[in-house]
């Protein structure tokens, strides 16, 4: 079973580094496309009547903002990233192994509460501009940052519960 | 009331070396040491068995009570 697990990190490490790499680059393509085309913005809130021609800068620091929820994104592959490094030493059940697991819930937890937030703040920013009665406060909980919310939640608990199996673990270990 | 373990009075007494009873008994030299020397929180009955049967003693060969120091 060790084997299998070392294998399957060793390919999710390679995996999840990648990520770490290519997640900043789509992010700074999201941005740029921002500053490219405003009106694309406006295709990304589907429901928002944005009064007038979106400005370049109103479309950049939209997109800037969505860039915010890509930290904790980031923070939760990083996690991850050293979670596989462990299981592919082969450390398991591990107090260190433990704590990644309750920081990837963390982090997913985060990215469902910043993904919430910044979606009503860069509906705000986009019709601050709106005359007075159409400026709109949107505060909506997408069926994505709710699994966020529970896989976070959920992984909180594990990472809890793999620590009492690390301590398990330890003690069995100081019987011969 | 404090467990002490007289392992190596007896692999003394059965002229036995530590390699030799790891061996039979399928732990490590490390561990034998480390059980030897006290340093562990428990040992299970299934190695005891097999130490007994190493050595063809008891439990009560191999372990006992004395008054703690404190």
């Amino acid at each position: 079973m060790t084997a299998k697990i070392t294998r399957l990190s060793r390919l999710l490490e390679a995996a999840t580094l990648i990520a770490l790499c290519l997640l900043p680059l789509a992010a700074l393509w999201t941005v740029a496309s921002g500053l490219a085309d405003p009106e694309a913005v406006r295709t990304a809130f589907p429901g928002l009547d944005i009064a007038g021609p979106i400005p370049p800068g109103k479309a950049a620091a939209t997109a800037a903002m969505g860039l915010l929820a890509a930290l904790p994104a980031m923070a939760a592959l990083w996690y991850m990233r050293g979670l596989f490094a462990l299981y592919r030493r082969g450390q398991i059940l591990t107090d260190a192994a433990a704590e990644r697991i309750r920081r990837i819930g963390a982090a997913l937890v985060v990215l469902a509460v910043a993904g919430t937030l910044l979606h009503t703040a860069q509906a705000l920013l986009l019709t601050i501009d709106n005359p007075a009665g159409q400026r709109h406060l949107v505060l909506s909980l997408s069926s994505d940052s709710l699994g966020f919310l529970l896989s976070g939640g959920l992984l909180v608990v594990i990472g809890w519960a793999m620590r009492e199996a690390a301590r398990a673990a330890a003690e069995n270990a100081s019987f011969v | 009331m404090e467990i002490v373990v007289r392992l190596d009075v007896m692999l003394a007494r059965r002229k036995m070396r530590s390699r030799e009873l790891a061996e039979i008994v399928g732990i490590t030299e490390a561990n034998l040491s480390l059980l030897k020397s006290g340093k562990v929180k428990g040992i299970r009955f299934e190695t005891l068995g097999r130490i007994c049967a190493a050595l063809e003693c008891q439990p009560g060969d191999l372990l006992e009570a004395i008054p703690s120091a404190d």
